[in-house]
């Protein structure tokens, strides 16, 4: 029943991992770093909980500048966050969001997002838009010539949810 | 492809490019095969009143290739009512209606996108 992408603990009380998840009762069941049941856990809430640890594909589309807003930093540490429990998480740069994916930009936090997995697609009409051109960008961002084209099949198909910063 | 797709658009045409990106993303999709649905909240309202042809690129062009295409747009009756936003002024097919129609579409889309700035 589980897929093979799961990785299902009971960790003890006191163990230095259910502290660090802030579990009080013992056993805790953790999926994937995910904390879901304190003390014992009926067979439903079993079954339950593993249903709603299963990873999902997050679809992030961000369509404003770093500058001036903390919405590109805040759809990045939704992406992080996702990636940090075993989910998948792709960034989708729309609009005022290609300034995002410039080299100089956030910080090197995007290189980070995708070392840690994290995929970055950034609209080709967009960037040609803002004169911005694909050597100013991160490397393996991702440029999506027909970004409309890529980002329904994106949203419809592929990514279990979707936000948009 | 059988598959629904809701858009939220909040915004007016002008001041951003939300109003483009939603009718674009809408009309991609639609071309695509799914049945989409694109509803005008709050100063998405605006979006529909620009009603008059012009020779220069602009959301109402966008949104009647999108009606033409099959998307189905409404917009919320009580946001038009306090623009002042009549039916006379804005696009013909695009019915005013309450919030309750577009927690409908929620409920039977695949997706929804929300463009709200």
């Amino acid at each position: 029943m589980l897929g093979e992408d799961l990785e299902v603990r009971f960790l003890p009380l006191y163990s230095p991992e259910a502290e660090a998840l802030g579990a009080e009762l013992a056993p805790a069941l953790v999926v994937n770093r995910r904390k879901l049941v304190e003390g014992v856990p009926s067979v439903e809430e079993i079954k339950e909980a593993l249903e709603k640890a299963r990873p999902i594909r997050l679809g992030i589309i961000l369509t404003k500048a770093p500058q001036g807003s903390e919405d590109a930093e805040n759809a990045l540490l939704a992406g992080l966050a996702a990636l940090e429990v075993g989910d998948e998480a792709s960034l989708f740069l729309l609009s005022d969001g290609v300034w995002a994916a410039r080299k100089e930009a956030m910080a090197g936090k995007l290189p980070a997002f995708m070392s840690k997995g994290g995929e970055v697609c950034v609209s080709g009409e967009h960037m040609r838009a803002a004169g911005l051109p694909p050597e100013k960008l991160v490397e393996q961002a991702q440029v999506a010539n027909d970004a409309f084209d890529q980002l329904v099949d994106l949203v419809m198909d592929q990514w279990d949810r979707v936000m948009v910063f | 492809m059988d598959k629904t797709l809701t858009i939220l658009l909040n915004r007016g045409p002008f001041v951003s490019e939300y109003a483009d990106l939603a009718v674009k993303m809408a009309l991609k999709a639609r071309e695509k095969g799914h049945n989409v649905n694109l509803y005008c909240y709050v100063d998405g309202v605006w979006a529909p009143h620009v009603k008059a042809e012009k020779p220069y690129e602009n959301v109402g062009r966008l949104l009647r290739e999108a009606l033409d295409k099959g998307v189905n747009v409404k917009m919320c009756a009580r946001c038009a009512d306090a623009r002042d936003v009549s039916s006379q002024d804005t696009i013909e097919g695009i019915p005013q209606v309450g919030l309750f129609d577009f927690i409908d579409w929620m409920k039977e889309s695949d997706k929804v996108v929300t463009f709200t700035g």
